[in-house]
């Protein structure tokens, strides 16, 4: 049999150790002060002395220590909101599948090039099957990055202290446009050194390097371009696009963009391999296209908010 | 075993959302005065919010924290107790949620028809 200030003691001692050590004692002492009141009222309105039924029933009431630290404690960093999971699902399993895919052509050639389907896969599972990883692990660094910078620019809410929605930060230019400009200005910036990282060593990658005039010319204006993309990405993911300085940057890149892809595509040869240098160029070419869309809803919504 | 009314899990939630939106309020305004959690709840609990102590002493602390309150440990007949109290912020947004509510409940009455007519199709 132990006292009712026992089991008050030893529910206080439960929820203290689930509680950070900086405000532990603090709390601690004050749900001792007020388990104690409570049990005194408990015991008044009973009118007979508190014995451990009573202070058991308080304690249960007063939930169980996991709940009850878990309430004491701030709230977590919601990395991915519920609302933008479905996004973040599909971005990644896209990413891992084509990588995953792209993994399996070359698997294909090396079979029909002699490798025995065995070492083929297990080539591929320990290449490109576990590095496609990667992506999802990237999209996860950014989502963080993105909420943890939601939680600087909005505390907690006062209600509930729970961290819902994207608090302004633009979720998906954040955490799937963003990665993407990297990971695109990575791959231009040297394709050969890009390719040689993703595939078996003894594939040859020398089919992914650029002509001299390319790289000394074209390349560091592309580049550029690029990089200028990234930042303003970074700045409306931050601060939204509402801003019209934002917005007419953002023209201005796109404006400079369609000029630079444009000059790569016409201005000749991009890769010393000719297939790769065609396939290259109209790839380009299909993003000159998509950026011609862009400026045009750009411009026609910048009209709108002129008016 | 039946299973639950659907209509009863539903108003439960629905209720308990309604009752948090309101909580804030409710323990910002008993808190012009410095009160400890327990006379607190007391407090409330007399005028008809009655409030789980696992909901209401966590979120005086969150409250705290968001610089809406100020405590101190007192020692006024018995034990030493925190005593919070409205910060110059806490007034502020007491203030604000007050006007809030009285435009959200003239809102709704009319939206419900009248007082005197919700309140007659509520019994």
């Amino acid at each position: 049999m132990v006292g009712p200030r026992e089991v008050i003691e030893s529910y206080i001692a439960d929820i203290a150790e689930r509680l950070p050590l900086k405000s532990r004692a603090d709390i601690a002492c004050e749900l001792h002060a007020l388990l104690t009141d409570g049990l005194r009222g408990r015991s008044k309105s009973a009118r007979r002395p508190a014995d451990e039924t009573m202070a058991r029933q308080l304690v249960s009431e007063f939930g169980r220590p996991d709940d009850v630290a878990a309430r004491y404690r701030p709230a977590g960093l919601t990395i991915v909101p519920p609302e933008q999971s479905g996004v973040f699902l599909t971005a990644a399993m896209v990413g891992v599948a084509v990588q995953w895919a792209i993994g399996l052509a070359v698997a294909l050639v090396r079979i029909q090039a002699g490798t025995p389907v065995p070492t083929a896969l297990s080539e591929w599972f320990v290449s490109w099957g576990i590095a496609a990883l990667w992506w999802p692990g990237l999209l996860l660094a950014c989502a963080a990055a993105a909420a943890w910078l939601a939680r600087r620019r909005s505390p907690d809410s006062v209600a509930d202290g729970s961290t819902t929605g994207s608090h302004g930060v633009n979720w998906t230019i954040a955490c799937i446009g963003l990665p993407l400009a990297v990971v695109c200005t990575l791959f231009y910036a040297a394709p050969d050194w890009f390719v040689g990282q993703v595939v078996p060593a003894d594939v040859d990658t020398r089919w992914a390097t650029y002509t001299e005039e390319f790289r000394a010319l074209r390349l560091p204006a592309l580049l550029v371009a690029m990089i200028g993309n990234a930042a303003v990405l970074a700045l409306i993911a931050i601060k939204g696009s509402g801003s019209r300085a934002v917005r007419r940057l953002g023209i201005g890149l796109v404006l400079g963009g369609i000029a630079i892809m444009t000059w790569c595509v016409v201005g000749g040869a991009m890769f010393v391999l000719e297939p790769v240098d065609t396939i290259a160029r109209v790839v380009l070419a299909l993003f000159v296209f998509f950026a011609l869309i862009d400026l045009a809803k750009r411009v026609a919504r910048e009209a709108i908010f002129s008016r | 075993m039946a299973p639950a009314d659907p209509i009863v899990n539903i108003r439960g939630k629905v209720e308990q959302e309604l009752r948090r939106g309101v909580v804030v309020l409710a323990v910002l305004s008993q808190l012009r005065t410095p009160q400890y959690g327990y006379s607190l709840r007391q407090a409330l609990s007399a005028q008809g919010m009655a409030i789980e102590e696992g909901t209401l002493y966590p979120l005086l602390r969150r409250l705290e924290a968001q610089g809406l309150l100020a405590s101190e440990w007192r020692i006024e007949d018995g034990p030493p107790r925190r005593y919070y109290v409205l910060s110059k912020a806490g007034a502020q947004l007491q203030r604000n949620l007050t006007a809030s509510w009285a435009n959200l409940v003239e809102t709704m009455d009319g939206i419900l028809g009248g007082r005197s007519s919700w309140l007659a199709r509520a019994k």
